[in-house]
Formats: C-alpha cells, structure tokens, sequence
C-alpha cells in the first residue's frame, strides 16, 4: 500500500515537471505569436495582457510588405547552400564510408569543421569580397555558409551510407549490375530519406546564420535575422512588427523541425548518438 | 585495381577542393593579416610581427572578454547540465503523452538565435515585460535584466539555457535509452535502491555521452555571439562582452582588421584544442 503510494506519488511528480517544462518551452514562443497579432495600444502596458480580444494582422502586412525582400533572400542563400552541400557531400560520403579515403583523418578533420568559429573566416572573407566587389550579393553569403553546410552534409551522408550492408551491393554485383548502377539502384534509394533529413538540416543551419550574412551584407543581399537585428535600431518601439518579421522567419524552420523531430537529436549530435 | 582506388579519391576532391578554398584557404589570409597593421580606412597595410598579438594581450578589454566567455561557459552548463540531465531522465520513463512532449521540448533549439533574442528583449522587458509582471506576482520586486550590468550575462545565460537544454536533454536521453538492460536486471535482484543504481550503474555507463554533451556545448558556447548582438551588444558598458563580440567590435566598428584577425586566431586556437578532445572521444565511441 504505503509502496504504492510512493509510487503513484513520484507518477504525478512526473506530471508536474513535464508539464512545468512544457511551460517554459513554450511560452516565449506564444509570447512572441501574441504579440505579433495584438493591437498596438495593447502592446507593452503595464500589466501585459496574456490574450487579446482584438486579434489584427496589421503587424503580419507590414512584415511581409517590407521583409519580404529578406525572406527571398534568405530562401536563396539557404537552398543554394543546402543543395552544393548535398551535391559534393553525398560523393564525398559514400566515398569515405565505402572506401575508407583517407582513413579515419579526413573525415574527422571535416567534422572538427563543425565547430569552426565563423567570426574566424568572416573576417578574411569580408577582405576578399570586398576586394572581388561581391559584398551585399547572395554568393558573397553562399561561400561562406559552405563552411556550415558541407562538413555537416558529408559526415551525415557517410553515416547513412555506412547503414546499408555492404553485402547487400555485392549481391547486386554478383547479379550483374554495374558498381554505378548498384549505386542508383540500391544504395541510393535506401539513404534517399537520410539525404533529404541532412538537406533540411543544412537549410536550417543556414538560414539561422547570422554573423557572415551581418558582416558580408548590406542591404540588397540581406537575410532575415540581419533584418530582424537591425530592426531593433531602426524601429525603436514596433513590437508588433518586429514580432511578425521573427515569427515569419521562425515559420520555416518550425515546420521543417516538426518534419525532423526523429532526426533532431542525431542531426545536432553529428550522428554521435542514434 | 588502380581504377578502383582512383574512383573514390575522384569522389572526394570536390569537397576537398571546396574546403580548401573556404577554410584552408582565408585561415591563412587571416593569419598573415595578423601580422599587419591593417586600418580599412587606411591605404597602407605595414607588417608588424607579433604587434597585434602584445597588443590583444596587455588590451584590458580582452582580459575581461576571456572572462566574460569564462563566467558564460561556466554558468551556462551549471544550469544546462542538471536540469537537461533531470528532464532526459523524466522522459526515459514512460508515460502517457511522451510522444507529442518529447518532441515539442526539442523545439527551441532549431529557433534562429537571433529570433531568441528577440524574443528575450520582449520576455525581459523591464516595465511590462511578462518576467518581471510574474516576479511582482510573487511578491519580489522587478529587475533591470539585460539593461543592468549586474544582471545582463545571468539574462544571456537563461536565454541560451531556455534554447540549449533541449539539447543536453535530448542526448542525454539518446544515450538512456541506449543503455544495456541486463545490469539494471540484476541490481533490481540485489536490492538496489533507485540512487544507488543511478550512482552506481547509470552514471558510470553515460560517462562517454556526458563528456561528449558538455564537450560539445562547451565549444558552442565559447563562440556565443547572436543572441548577445540583439540583446545587449556587450554592454551594458563591457558586461556581456565575449571573445566574439570583441572581435566583431574591434573589425567592424573600430576597424582594425589586423588585431581582429590576430583575436579571432587566438579564439580559432581555444576551440581546437577543444576539438581534439571531441575528436578523441568520437573516435572511442565508434570503436
């Protein structure tokens, strides 16, 4: 009995915790909507309002009238990063998971890039695209993000190719299938979910870059966390607005992490756990 | 033969090719720009040696930016650890619901930092910011958050801890449920009480996922920039100021690209010997 107790006791201790996590999860980000869809007068009174009675979408016209510009941007960078990345990675992958090319050395090299300090490069390369007359253009973003997107790309890729057996190719070998065509016809289709998992994963790392699209743009090139930051100086009191233009650019990624979720922990581990 | 081996280098050099010239590549650019005196605003860029090296290390600025980082990173896993480590453990038990919470909880990490920020400026607004509303509520008095140089790195400390938990929690978790049942079988028939399995046989066996967890944090943290641009700049005065922000000041506000560059090498420095812990420990895992 008194066992019992205890335990449906720690049961709904458990409960509670959830859901006090669950709170402080999600409430910034209800925060963030609320304030995107409330009027102006209700925005910032002492006490804030928890709900509105008067939803408006005047804040959401105004980001995507006049963010709209850096939404396309960021879309362009980010896809053109994602798919170089995909393209080089998965040769690069495969090779480094079936043939072992430089051992154990290179990939591990590509992976420590990882955690390459991007205010490392972004100085250099505010110099050369300076010099080249490329600041404030997508590639002068692109480049850069390469970084991000490619060592990520490969040691994912080689992971997922490392899953298919190797047995499995041989056997398409021996029915007398060309080394290209086992390549097309097995093992590509099997990763085909692992590649599109590790494109949406570059996307993101993309697309929430800030520092090398802050030092490589100006204005015509910019993405949308640029424009967010510099909203603050430009539009000292527009929550409202501002709220809409985060939102919007948290929009993309939110789906694609709902898409994810069974990958997150593995994606942001870098494979190390399953 | 010497056609199979040739294949997959072939297969290789476009990455190898691309990384060089956006890694290999500007890291050398940047280190010989080190060793000039390199003014934007200036046409002549003289060599100085080691100049910008003394000058980064006798600048006071830079001592308190390394202890800036220091007291982040410090700060950051005393609070991420504990509670990551404690909800990984809440979600390996079941429970009804688990599989639409699990996934919610993981959600601040894929947010674009520069959108948690923002959304710290809102959330910490000092007059009628929903943060202090609920501290009155409580019966405490509001705070000045980010606007105090007292309280400004505690703020950027509980931004970063509300979007990075996530991640403690969820490799931790990873490894949980990765652990081999037959040990906890045989402690549950000795008797074992719950601490004691968790002293005795959890923590032993999650040891490499642990050191993998704060490794990699750690290397994340040292680097913090985004949420600081939007939230504070540094400041108030240098208090939030971390080894990124300085940097970035020094290039791009007083533009001196030369001790920039020679900052950002010493910061390149820092985090490799970092990796090589990481890499070590990658490389356990998989044996």
């Amino acid at each position: 009995m008194n066992l019992r107790m205890r335990k449906s006791l720690s049961q709904a201790m458990g409960y509670i915790l959830i859901g006090v996590a669950l709170a402080f999860t999600l409430f910034p980000i209800y925060w963030m909507l609320l304030t995107s869809v409330q009027p102006s007068d209700e925005l910032m009174q002492s006490p804030p309002r928890f709900i509105t009675s008067r939803p408006t979408l005047e804040h959401w016209r105004f980001a995507i009238e006049n963010k709209w510009k850096y939404f396309t941007n960021s879309l362009i960078i980010s896809s053109s990063a994602t798919v170089i990345a995909i393209l080089v990675g998965s040769l690069s992958g495969y090779a480094f998971a079936r043939y072992q090319v430089g051992g154990d050395t290179l990939p591990f090299w590509i992976l420590s890039l990882k955690f390459f300090p991007p205010i490392a490069a972004a100085v250099p390369f505010f110099l050369m695209m300076n010099k080249l007359h490329l600041l404030d253009t997508h590639i002068a973003v692109i480049i850069p993000h390469l970084i991000i997107t490619i060592p990520f790309a490969v040691w994912m890729i080689k992971g997922f190719v490392a899953e298919v057996p190797q047995e499995l190719e041989e056997a398409a070998m021996i029915d007398g299938c060309s080394h290209l065509g086992v390549i097309r016809k097995v093992t590509l289709p099997l990763i085909a979910p692992g590649i599109v998992v590790t494109a949406l994963f570059c996307f993101i790392w993309s697309w929430n870059d800030f520092l090398f699209a802050l030092i490589l743009t100006r204005s015509h090139a910019m993405t949308l966390p640029v424009a967010i930051a510099g909203m603050r100086e430009a539009h000292g009191l527009m929550w409202g607005a501002v709220s809409a233009t985060a939102a919007m650019a948290t929009l993309p990624v939110l789906i694609m992490a709902i898409v994810l979720q069974k990958y997150i922990v593995r994606g942001l581990a870098l494979g190390a756990v399953k | 033969m010497t056609r199979r081996r040739r294949g997959p280098v072939l297969l290789v050099l476009p990455t190898m090719a691309i990384l060089v010239l956006v890694v290999i590549f500007p890291m050398i650019y940047s280190l010989t720009v080190s060793f000039h005196l390199y003014d934007l605003r200036v046409p002549r860029h003289p060599f100085v040696g080691f100049e910008n090296y003394v000058r980064l290390f006798t600048d006071p600025r830079f001592h308190n930016a390394l202890g800036v980082t220091g007291l982040l990173l410090l700060g950051e896993l005393a609070l991420q650890f504990p509670l990551g480590f404690g909800l990984a453990l809440l979600l390996a038990r079941k429970f009804y619901g688990k599989k639409v919470v699990q996934p919610i909880l993981l959600i601040p990490m894929m947010i674009t930092p520069v959108v948690v920020g923002y959304m710290g400026r809102l959330l910490f607004e000092t007059r009628s910011g929903p943060i202090n509303y609920f501290l009155n509520l409580m019966g405490l008095s509001s705070a000045l958050w980010h606007t105090s140089a007292k309280t400004a790195l505690l703020t950027v400390m509980l931004l970063d801890t509300w979007q990075w938990t996530p991640f403690m929690m969820g490799v931790l978790l990873a490894g949980l449920v990765s652990l081999p049942p037959e040990p906890y079988e045989s402690a549950r028939v000795d008797g074992a009480s719950s601490l004691q399995i968790f002293w005795y046989l959890t923590l032993p066996l999650l040891k490499p996922v642990i050191a993998l967890v704060i490794i990699m944090r750690s290397l994340a943290i040292l680097q913090t920039f985004d949420i600081i641009y939007v939230l504070t700049m540094g400041g108030p005065g240098t208090a939030t100021e971390t080894i990124g922000i300085y940097t970035y000041l020094v290039g791009f506000r007083y533009w001196d690209i030369g001790q920039a560059s020679s900052a950002a090498w010493v910061l390149a420095i820092m985090l490799s010997l970092g990796v090589t812990v990481f890499l070590k420990m990658m490389g356990k895992e998989r044996r």
